[in-house]
Formats: structure tokens, C-alpha cells, sequence
């Protein structure tokens, strides 16, 4: 009886536990920005759960259109004996920035705005289009 | 010798001892001697006994997690490679044994430090060169030598070092290739099997020589300099993991790679996914990173020390992920 009790303990410990590598997940983002003047200006982006915005050093502006991608971290910890791949983002907010100060920003829905490919990477649905003043 | 059911070696022909298999636990007391650490050998006089674990059921529970959040995870400090570990070879006296990097037996030396025996193997375990005449069963990568039939218990299988092969087939399965005895892929200068289990279960060949090289290419970076190096003081003890784990394909795997510390079989999944750079930083990184549950196993991704964190200083992964929340 005492043994049977420890192999269900096992076997139930066996199958919650693991820990998990979480693969890249891409949002990528794409869009267009029109007004006299968009010289010195840079694309920052954002997803939310994420707390903190970053640049997007790799978002280059030509010609007035952009496109990018940032990498969305999906690891979910659930304590000390599993974690998983679950996390997901909810909100992606393009913020552009002009010597330091936001100029203008635009927010997608994931669940609207963007379509999951078979890898698990978001696409936006339709560019984005900003007009600064 | 007899061969039980699923071709297991349960006794020899000297002495008829049972020896246990891994798919039941009714059998009685296996010796856990396979690891090195703090294994202890009690030999007085014509009795010899075994410091069994004291989980219900090895050979399983014997497996170190090395995880510090569970209860039998502290003895991997115990495993790490050189360390020296104490036979009792009569009452009073003790001797310490000296290990390599495979965690093979290659000195005893008395309490004042004076050598009393030492032991030189070829590739596969076989005694090459001895001195000294004190008992020691624990020999090539730490595991017990029968003196008796000549071969070293692995856990789950029996080896015979003169043809550096099992004498058993693999337990875990039959999928990853039609030879089912080789010890470490013929590979024993990299790895060790204190399970007995095979290290790749299920993998294509071309998939399967590309888990090879990453397994190589991890341990290389990991062990380079040892405490010293990209990884630490968890380096060694992620290496340790790498050699000692089976690595299982799992073609649609959702994740990179998977672990379960207290899986019985120490057991590494991995999946097409895995292979893919792009999401996954390199295969090499991945394996080290689920080796590193095993072995140092920091889960909390946001600390110094974790598995990404690793990743990050020998792999050069994760450069993209965004700033810690």
C-alpha cells in the first residue's frame, strides 16, 4: 500500500513537472509614416504584458515606411517544478520618437490586428499609417 | 547467467544474486554504486554490503536531479568531477578515491595521502594497468565492477569492457537504430551511461548526427575551463547532465527542448523545432540550457546563474528577448 501510495506521487509529480525552452515568437510590424517632416525620427515598440518599450534598432525608416519585428518572450513560469510556453501578447503599441520625446503612438489588438502563422509569429493585418503634423 | 523477460541480466552464474530491472521495483535492494559521489562500499571481512538509497525504488530514485528545490538534489554537489570520495575498507580505515572527468576510479590513497592503488583503463573500461590490492568496486566511470564475471553494472544493463559492449539490449527502445548494445555510441571518451540507457532515442540520421555535434560542441564550450568558464561553477555540473542523459526526438515538440528533473530516465526532449536557429538560438545552446535543469538548474529566467542567463554568456543567445519584467 505504502508503495502504491509513493508510485501515484511519482507518477503525478512525473507528469506536472518539466521545464521548458521556449522558442522565439515574432511580432512583426509594418507601416508607413507621412508628414512634412519625419527626419529624426526613430520606431520604438512595445508589447504589452511586456512593462518596458524598446527601440528598434533594426527598424529602419525609408523612404517614410518601415517594417520590423520584435521578439516576444512566451516563457510562464509556474514555480519551481514546471514552467511553460503559454505567455502570450495582448497588446502591441508603435510609438515613434523624435530626439527623445514620443511624437506619436498607435496600439493593435493581437487577437484583431494581427493573424498567427504556423510558427507562432504574429503578422500585422493591414500597415500601419501615422501622420505627424 | 540468467536473462529475465525483457533480456535483463538478473543473475550470475557464481552466486545467483538478483539484480533489479528497471520496469519493476519488486526487486530487492539493487546496489546503487553507478555514480561516483557519495556511494560508499562497506567491506568487513567476507560481508559485503551496499548503501542502498533510501527512496522505495532504485535504481530510479537514485538519479540526481542535482535541483535544488528538491529533496534528494543535494548530493550532486558530490558528483562534480574530481571529487574525491571515501571506501571504507575496513573498520577504521578508509581510503579515497580519485576520479577523472569520466568519474573513473583512478587513484585510492589512505588518510595520510600516500597512494595505495591505482588504475589505468582503455577506452571502454578495461583494466589496462593496477597496483595496489585494496577492494574497490568502483572503477570505470564510477560504476561497480563484478569481479566475478568481469563485467560493470550499469543499472539497467550489464557492460562487458572486453568488447565495450551491453550485454542486453537497450530498454528504452528499439527506434533509434538496429544495433541496440553499443555503450555510448562508441563514443566513451565524451560520454558516460551510468544508466545503462542509450543517448538518442528516436532520431533520423541526418537529425541524429546533428544532435551529436551539438552534444559535442555544448560540452566543449561548457567544460572548456571549468569552473572558470562561461558558465561558472555550473559548467562542469551541465556537462555532467549532457553525458549522462538520454535524448529523446519528439518531432512536433512545441517547445525548443524539455526536461523533467525527476523524470526516471533523465530524459531530454527535443523536436524539429529545435533544430530551427531562428527560433531556437542553436541546438547546442538549447541542449545545454535543458542539461542545466539537470544539473544547476536555475529555473527563474530573470536571474544571474539561470539557464538563459548560460545561454546568453556561452551561446551568445537571447540577445533579442526583451528587458526583464
Amino acid at each position: 500500500m505504502q508503495r502504491m501510495v509513493v508510485l501515484v506521487v511519482i507518477a503525478l509529480a512525473s507528469s506536472v513537472a518539466g521545464f521548458c525552452k521556449c522558442a522565439n515568437r515574432f511580432v512583426y510590424v509594418s507601416g508607413h509614416i507621412s508628414g512634412q517632416d519625419i527626419g529624426g525620427v526613430v520606431v520604438g515598440v512595445r508589447t504589452i504584458p511586456d512593462a518596458n518599450w524598446e527601440l528598434q534598432p533594426e527598424i529602419t525608416i525609408n523612404e517614410g515606411s518601415f517594417k520590423g519585428k520584435l521578439n516576444f518572450d512566451t516563457t510562464k513560469s509556474e514555480g519551481r517544478i514546471r514552467d511553460n510556453c503559454s505567455r502570450n501578447p495582448k497588446i502591441v503599441e508603435i510609438l515613434l520618437f523624435r530626439h527623445g520625446q514620443q511624437v506619436d503612438s498607435i496600439s493593435r489588438d493581437i487577437s484583431k490586428d494581427f493573424t498567427k502563422d504556423a510558427s507562432g509569429d504574429y503578422k500585422l493585418r493591414v500597415p500601419i499609417e501615422f501622420r505627424l503634423q | 547467467m540468467r536473462h529475465g523477460r525483457y533480456n535483463e541480466l538478473y543473475a550470475t552464474h557464481s552466486r545467483n544474486a538478483i539484480f533489479p530491472h528497471p520496469s519493476t521495483a519488486r526487486v530487492p535492494r539493487p546496489r546503487d554504486s553507478c555514480e561516483g559521489g557519495n556511494d560508499t562500499a562497506n567491506t568487513t571481512g567476507s560481508e559485503e554490503r551496499f548503501v542502498v538509497h533510501a527512496f522505495p525504488f532504485p535504481p530510479f530514485a537514485s538519479q540526481r536531479t542535482g535541483h535544488p528545490g528538491f529533496w534528494f538534489g543535494k548530493r550532486d554537489q558530490n558528483r562534480l568531477k574530481g571529487s574525491a570520495t571515501r571506501l571504507k575498507y575496513a573498520p577504521g580505515q578508509q581510503a579515497t578515491i580519485r576520479q577523472d572527468g569520466l568519474g573513473s576510479s583512478t587513484s585510492l590513497s589512505d588518510l595520510t595521502g600516500t597512494l595505495v592503488s591505482t588504475y589505468t583503463y582503455d577506452s571502454f573500461g578495461k583494466l589496462t594497468a593496477s597496483t595496489g590490492s585494496l577492494t574497490n568496486p568502483f572503477r570505470y566511470t564510477g560504476c561497480e565492477f563484478d569481479a566475478e564475471t568481469g563485467l560493470y553494472f550499469f543499472r539497467a544493463r550489464y557492460g562487458d569492457p572486453s568488447v565495450g559492449k551491453f550485454l542486453s539490449e537497450d530498454e528504452i527502445g528499439n527506434d533509434e537504430g538496429t544495433n541496440l548494445y553499443p555503450y555510448v555510441a562508441n563514443n566513451p571518451i565524451r560520454f558516460r551511461d551510468p544508466t545503462g540507457f542509450y543517448k538518442l532515442k528516436g532520431f533520423p540520421p541526418d537529425l541524429e548526427q546533428q544532435m551529436r555535434d551539438a552534444i559535442e560542441e555544448a560540452i566543449s564550450k561548457l567544460e572548456g575551463d571549468g569552473c572558470n568558464g562561461c558558465a561558472g561553477p555550473n559548467g562542469p555540473k551541465i556537462v555532467d547532465a549532457l553525458q549522462r542523459a538520454t535524448f529523446v526526438y519528439k518531432p512536433d515538440l512545441p517547445y525548443c527542448g524539455l526536461t523533467n528533473p525527476i523524470y526516471f530516465f533523465r530524459k531530454i526532449e527535443v523536436g524539429n523545432l529545435s533544430f530551427d536557429t531562428g527560433k531556437c538560438c542553436s541546438l547546442a545552446s538549447t541542449l545545454a540550457h535543458e542539461g542545466d535543469h539537470y544539473g544547476a538548474s536555475a529555473t527563474d529566467k530573470d536571474k544571474p546563474g539561470s539557464a538563459y542567463d548560460m545561454e546568453k554568456k556561452c551561446f551568445n543567445c537571447g540577445t533579442g528577448h526583451p528587458p526583464p519584467r
